[in-house]
């Protein structure tokens, strides 16, 4: 009895087989179901060029439509060539990728009306000694970028805008008061437009700020540096805002050094960050005053600025140096008169900015308040 | 706003010519031959950049001394303009009218350059 059967039962080895291509074939699903679901187009290409894996959003963002299959498709790239040649080489990417066996990644190339990012990866296998292909990410960056420009743009016209018609105010009532005191023979006339002066004064200090902070946050804000002798820095502080702390009957007072100690800052943007602490110190302190003391800690320059003020209530504390907090728990209860609350978040990233730091040391209701700013010490 | 900046100078004792627009202060500065030009930026027809520009190259108005004027308040705008020729780099909104007088009046005794100011505060 010699039945012929037509499938004879596996053995262990195509068992194995059998299991090993499901295996691979599950991992070719849950790798193509990851690739298709990336934003960026995505692509794999062999050391000669040939695709062997693409993305659904690649076709997208190349605006190829007519390459199909995921399958070793010879000349695809020739196509991807052909559509980005007037802005750029794929090819010269990759080549300079594979040179380098290293990432590359070219930031910003503008195609038609987009903006691309282009990462290039080399797929190197521990085994080999050289690469077996590269793997290439895209990324439509256009509407990051346009928002980046508007946004630019918005701060540059709109505090050019505002500060117009503010100029015309400060100029015009610094004039009336200058020129035509005589015609302002009741006292409560003068009062008014020296009010409408001052407003108009904050609320240029006030544009400044959101103009500075800006271009901070943006990383544009160009620091020019130099040596300088901290003394002197301190010194000139001082000077500045000696009749405001006299106005409060507040002392104000220096403790140097025992050497000269120098630092590499932006001059002018290190002295606004000063003027920053002293004149906090200032407004909330009623009586006593504000001592600076400058000191070196190891390869530091330490400058703490020291009042006899009301101190800052320990919940409020962390949100010290956060935009618009003034040291009160709610965001409504604020004193308008004190500023808008930008002060220290501007001067935390003009000294960072710098390569400094700057933080709260202590403060207690009632007692006072101690921060210190930290730079390197460039030794001369 | 060029009506109180007018008005300054008048009340200090000076003779003053105002334009409305580049050209126009272009064309004005080469008639009269001012003694110092205050010169805006953002302005129409021609920008002050460009007219600070055409009055270095020409040789009947190199000589005149320029300050630039203006609300336009970036690092690379000053030193943009200075690098030109101007003499002095003014943020119109940073000064009082009569400290912006008191500039002028600095300039045309010392026709020297200074930095370009940031703030009220300068060494």
């Amino acid at each position: 009895m010699n039945a012929v059967s037509t499938s004879q039962s596996p053995t262990q080895a195509e068992i194995d087989a059998q299991n090993y291509i499901q295996k691979l074939k599950q991992e070719q699903a849950r790798f193509m179901a990851s690739i298709n679901s990336l934003k960026q187009g995505f692509l794999i290409l062999d050391i000669k060029n040939n695709i062997l894996i693409k993305n659904d959003a690649i076709d997208k963002m190349l605006n190829l439509k007519d390459l199909e299959g995921n399958v070793l498709l010879k000349g695809d790239m020739e196509v991807i060539e052909e559509q980005v040649k007037e802005s750029f080489s794929l090819l010269k990417l990759i080549d300079e990728c594979l040179a380098k066996k290293d990432r590359i990644v070219a930031a910003d190339i503008p195609l038609k009306q987009k903006h691309l990012s282009i990462h290039v990866s080399p797929i190197i296998s521990p085994d080999e000694t050289s690469p077996l292909g590269v793997v290439i990410l895209i990324e439509d960056i256009t509407e990051a970028k346009v928002l980046e420009r508007s946004r630019d743009e918005f701060f540059s016209i709109a505090s050019h805008e505002l500060r117009t018609p503010l100029t015309a105010i400060r100029g015009n009532t610094s004039m009336i008061l200058d020129y035509f005191a005589d015609k302002l023979t009741d006292p409560q006339l003068s009062a008014m437009i020296q009010d409408i002066h001052a407003a108009s004064v904050r609320l240029i200090g006030i544009v400044n700020d959101f103009l500075n902070m800006s271009r901070l946050e943006q990383r544009k804000m160009e620091f020019k540096k130099d040596v300088v002798d901290i003394i002197e820095i301190i010194q000139e502080v001082i000077k500045e805002l000696t009749h405001i702390a006299d106005e409060k009957k507040l002392y104000l007072r220096f403790i140097p050094p025992a050497v000269r100690l120098s630092v590499l800052v932006d001059k002018d943007r290190f002295k606004e960050v000063v003027i920053n602490l002293v004149g906090n110190g200032i407004k909330f302190t009623d009586t006593g005053g504000i001592t600076l003391t400058v000191a070196q800690a190891d390869s530091k320059v330490k400058v703490l600025v020291s009042d006899t003020g009301l101190g800052i209530h320990l919940s409020n504390q962390p949100l010290l140096f956060h935009k618009f907090q003034q040291a009160g728990s709610s965001l409504f209860t604020r004193d308008s008169s004190k500023g808008t609350g930008l002060g220290l978040y501007i001067s935390k990233l003009i000294t960072e900015g710098m390569g400094g730091t700057i933080e709260l040391v202590k403060s207690e209701e009632g007692k006072g308040t101690t921060f210190a700013i930290s730079l390197p010490l460039v030794s001369t | 706003m060029s009506r109180m900046y007018q008005k300054i100078f008048t009340f200090e004792g000076y003779e003053v010519e105002v334009a409305s627009d580049g050209q126009e202060g272009l064309d004005k500065a080469k008639s009269g031959k001012p003694t110092l030009i205050l010169l805006d930026i953002m302005m129409p027809k021609l920008n002050g950049i460009q007219v600070l520009e055409q009055l270095k190259a020409d040789p009947n108005t190199k000589a005149i001394p320029i300050i630039m004027l203006t609300n336009l308040a970036g690092q690379q705008d000053a030193e943009a303009a200075l690098a030109k020729g101007a003499v002095k780099y003014i943020i119109k909104s940073e000064y009082e009218p009569k400290q912006v007088a008191d500039m002028v009046k600095e300039v045309l005794a010392g026709y020297t350059r200074n930095e370009v100011p940031q703030a009220a505060s300068q060494q």
